[in-house]
């Protein structure tokens, strides 16, 4: 099965093309540019470099999120009208499960985090059971209160991974001492391949989303929401 | 850069665009044949969601961008009775507006437009207001003046042949339909403003209050309205420290005359300056009747012709889009891939 896979969630923007198992072609770039200039060319880059064209595609993977709301509309407009123009079927995968599939070979335990800025993460902890199983619910919060759940419930090593692991590695290292795992600075960041791979397992399941109707996952509400329900609480109307 | 699928020829008669619009509230898409002939437009409105902020919020309105651009767009194919493939041309909002919100349907665009191998035109939104009259009275053609308000702009023109813009004024400070917003709100009406104050209007008393008319005597085709704002909002203030009931309906009345007086007064002159005998008007606030009738009225003294759109095509919509599109793709414009969206695009930066 060919899949095309997309991640534009942080600054880090990645597509990918895999034949099987197989990665035939992945570009990345972490640079400046926004997602909306670099991936279009991006995309058509990789299609030719790699001599693939829409009729080769069987699938098209997307990072859902968590991540920068504007990114992960972004990635999830794009694949969506690629998925409804080409017909072909749609997967979304997390981000998280993303970063968890690409160091599962690091430890039995992995804690990918997204970072949400002003000290808090979007974050989840997963074991490793050939594929990420995950362990409890979507954090989006302070990461100290993130990494203690997370101690609590893990045992042994624990791989912390995703930009939120990089920005907060100091606050990592004192709560976690000597279980913290870090992995290669390669795998730090989420690679659209790895969103391509679980893709494809998801499809050779028979799952699938709808091309019209798969939304980005923000695990939070925006501000003015955030307000709005805070004054309602404080009891308005 | 070369598309590997498809190809871009012309697939039947006459150019089939698709339009996508979503630069603020309202997720459009709209196929147009030839510039003229509108296959669907179908407009999914926000408003009512962004009620209870009372004004737009820009996250709010992204995110339903993103749950309603596709099922839009569907719609739009299946209404027009056109498939994917069919299609000549694919034409997008890029600004100006919300960036987060431009950039849902400039995505999707896109990478409509690399999986179905055809072009991609970006387009400036007030260009899109201007083409909406093109769209319905394609038999009128340049030199004109045109006068296009709403609540994000108001500038006039003079447009002397397709697709090029000499600007000859626009407002220094508040755009015409935000000052309506404003002081609507002040007023305690509903959200949008500018047509709660012409309903008000309509029983009210136009000369009952003498509000600015700012730079309506001085030697420039530029606009202000805040000298306008400031006043309203100073007005109401005074009646309800003296604990005075609003004369609502007069006071909308009073600020709608002020508002089109400026606007009329100074669109005729440019007209009568250029010497054209066609005026366009367009922009959201095109819709009001009163802007309407006072300026067909004034412009008819002088022989003059007025033109402006039916009520649907003067809101945001992605038929004007697909219509200015279709010119642009007609003499041979594309847009690259790395086409960004542009929050203060101007018109004539593209
Ligand atoms: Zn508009």
């Amino acid at each position: 099965m060919r899949i095309l896979a997309i991640d534009t969630a942080t600054t880090t923007g990645s597509v990918a093309l895999i034949d099987g198992e197989k990665v035939a072609g992945e570009y990345l770039l972490n640079i400046r540019a926004t997602h909306s200039e670099r991936l279009l060319p991006a995309l058509i880059r990789i299609l030719e470099d790699g001599g693939w064209s829409g009729s080769d595609i069987e699938g098209i993977a997307v990072a859902t999120g968590p991540g920068s709301f504007t990114g992960l509309r972004i990635g999830v407009a794009t694949a969506k009208a690629l998925a409804y123009a080409w017909e072909k079927p749609l997967i979304g995968i997390t981000v998280l499960e993303g970063l968890a599939f690409q160091v599962g070979f690091a430890a039995e335990w992995v804690c990918s985090m997204v970072d949400a800025r002003h000290r808090e993460v979007y974050g989840r902890l997963y074991r490793i059971n050939d594929l990420p199983e995950a362990v409890g619910d979507y954090w989006a919060g302070p990461v100290d209160e993130f990494l203690q759940q997370v101690l609590d419930a893990a045992s042994g090593p624990i791989c912390f991974c995703g930009d939120g692991a990089i920005a907060y590695w100091d606050t990592i290292l004192e709560a976690a001492g000597e279980r913290a795992v870090r992995p290669a600075s390669n795998s730090m960041e989420l690679r659209a391949s790895s969103i391509a791979l679980l893709g494809r397992q998801r499809l050779l399941a028979g799952e699938s989303d709808d091309p019209l109707t798969l939304a980005p996952m923000y695990l939070r509400l925006s501000e003015a929401e955030r307000k709005l329900r805070a004054r309602c609480s404080a009891g308005c109307r | 850069m070369e598309v590997k699928q498809g190809a871009s020829a012309a697939k039947g008669p006459g150019a089939l665009v698709l339009g996508i619009e979503t630069s603020c509230d309202e997720t459009a898409a709209a196929v147009v044949r030839d510039g003229k002939e509108i296959l669907s437009n179908v407009i999914s409105s926000q408003v009512d969601l962004h009620r209870i902020y009372g004004g737009v919020v820009p996250e709010i309105a992204s995110r339903k961008h993103i749950e309603l651009i596709m099922p839009v767009i569907d719609l739009a194919l299946k209404e027009a009775g056109v498939s994917p493939g069919e299609l000549d041309a694919i034409a997008v909002t890029y600004g100006p507006g919300l960036v987060g919100a431009l950039l849902v349907g400039l995505s999707a665009a896109k990478a409509m437009a690399l999986a179905l191998g055809c072009p991609l035109v970006g387009i400036n939104h007030i260009e899109g207001h201007i083409y909406a009259n093109f769209l319905e009275y394609p038999e009128v053609d340049p030199p004109l003046v045109c006068l296009t308000v709403s609540g994000g702009h108001t500038d006039l023109l003079y447009i002397d042949e397709y697709g090029r813009y000499d600007i000859l004024g626009r407002t220094r400070d508040d755009a015409a339909g935000e000052a309506f917003d404003k002081i609507a709100r002040v007023m305690g009406l509903d959200y949008p403003g500018g047509p709660e104050i012409a309903r008000a209007a309509e029983d009210g008393d136009p000369e009952a209050i003498d509000f600015p008319r700012g730079l309506l005597q001085a030697d420039t085709y530029d606009f202000s309205f805040s000298g306008l704002k400031t006043a309203a909002i100073n007005y109401i203030h005074n009646l309800r420290q003296r604990g005075e009931e609003l004369p609502v309906a007069d006071i909308a009345a009073s600020l709608q005359e002020a508002v089109v007086d400026v606007l009329v007064t100074k669109t005729l002159a440019a007209a009568e300056a250029y010497g054209v005998k066609t005026i366009f008007l367009s922009g959201g606030v095109a819709a009001n009747e009163r802007l309407r009738s006072r300026l067909r009225e004034l412009a008819g003294v002088q022989g003059i012709r007025v033109y402006y759109p039916s009520k649907v095509l003067c809101t945001d919509n992605a038929a004007m889009i697909a219509c200015a599109g279709y010119y642009r793709y007609r003499r041979g414009e594309r847009s690259s891939w790395d086409l960004n969206a542009v929050p203060n695009l101007r018109l004539g930066d593209n």
